[in-house]
């Protein structure tokens, strides 16, 4: 994995900012190849209960935004997913797949 | 370029973008779109949509390459060196910008440029959230010109 231990507390730190407990938080995508270099930060975040289209960019939103307040802007893609639920995005399936859990609230 | 010119270009770029950003907001708000599918169905309104959000992008742009900079500059803050987080907490200091709200209107900014397949009602509910940053950025630098001028720095 290629995220720095001060990476990994933002992230979980923000995590706890923007989501409720039970909310995990995993990265997924080419920060997980130790051989590559530099790309975006790639998340997944699951919640224990759906979130409404606002909510979830609401609190999208506020994750992100305090990640950059930690590291400064970065290049982050999170994507959301509700615990134990189907979810067609070939995104999601990737990431459940290979995601590596860096953050649990 | 003096402090003094590289203030009035910031600003002179920047109320270019903010005035048409406040027609477009103003169209908008005269009849706005109550679902993407709406919304993706009339070409005036996605018209009116796009001229917005590029606007949003353009003036976050020159505040954030442009009038941050001249801002520290005419200050006379010795900011040459600083990452911006550092130039974000003194103009936040200074009673410029809330450094919450600057960087919630980036990650808004950041995902515009990126392309997401996110569902209908969620790309749908990013765009009213990226409506409303630009309406609070446009108020923001509204006040921040004034506060300029109000010091006799514009």
């Amino acid at each position: 994995m290629r995220l720095q231990p001060k990476e990994v507390d933002a992230i979980a730190q923000a995590a706890r900012d923007a989501f409720a407990p039970g909310t995990a938080v995993f990265l997924f995508g080419s920060r997980l190849q130790d051989a590559a270099r530099g790309g975006d930060i790639d998340l997944l975040v699951e919640t224990p209960e759906a979130l409404s289209p606002a909510e979830l960019v609401q609190r999208r939103t506020r994750f992100v935004s305090r990640i950059y307040r930690a590291l400064d802007e970065q290049r982050i893609d999170v994507v959301i997913a509700t615990q134990g639920q189907q979810d067609s995005r070939a995104v999601v399936a990737m990431a459940k797949r290979d995601g590596l859990k860096v953050a649990q609230v | 370029m003096s402090a003094t010119d590289k203030i009035k270009a910031a600003i002179w770029e920047a109320d270019r973008h903010v005035e048409t950003l406040a027609e477009a907001l103003a169209e908008w708000d005269r009849s706005p779109a109550p679902s993407w599918e709406a919304l993706e169905a009339d070409r005036g309104r996605v018209r009116i949509v796009d001229q917005l959000l590029f606007r949003f992008i353009k003036l976050q742009d020159t505040v954030g390459e442009r009038l941050i900079p001249a801002t520290l500059s005419i200050l006379r803050e010795p900011f040459d060196e600083w990452p911006m987080r550092d130039r974000l907490n003194r103009l936040e200091k200074l009673g410029y910008l809330n450094v919450e709200n600057w960087l919630d209107w980036r990650e808004v900014r950041n995902r515009l440029a990126h392309e997401y397949p996110d569902q209908p009602e969620v790309r749908f509910a990013a765009l009213i959230a990226a409506i409303d940053a630009a309406r609070s950025l446009a108020a923001m630098y509204q006040e921040w010109r004034g506060r300029l001028g109000a010091v006799g720095l514009t």
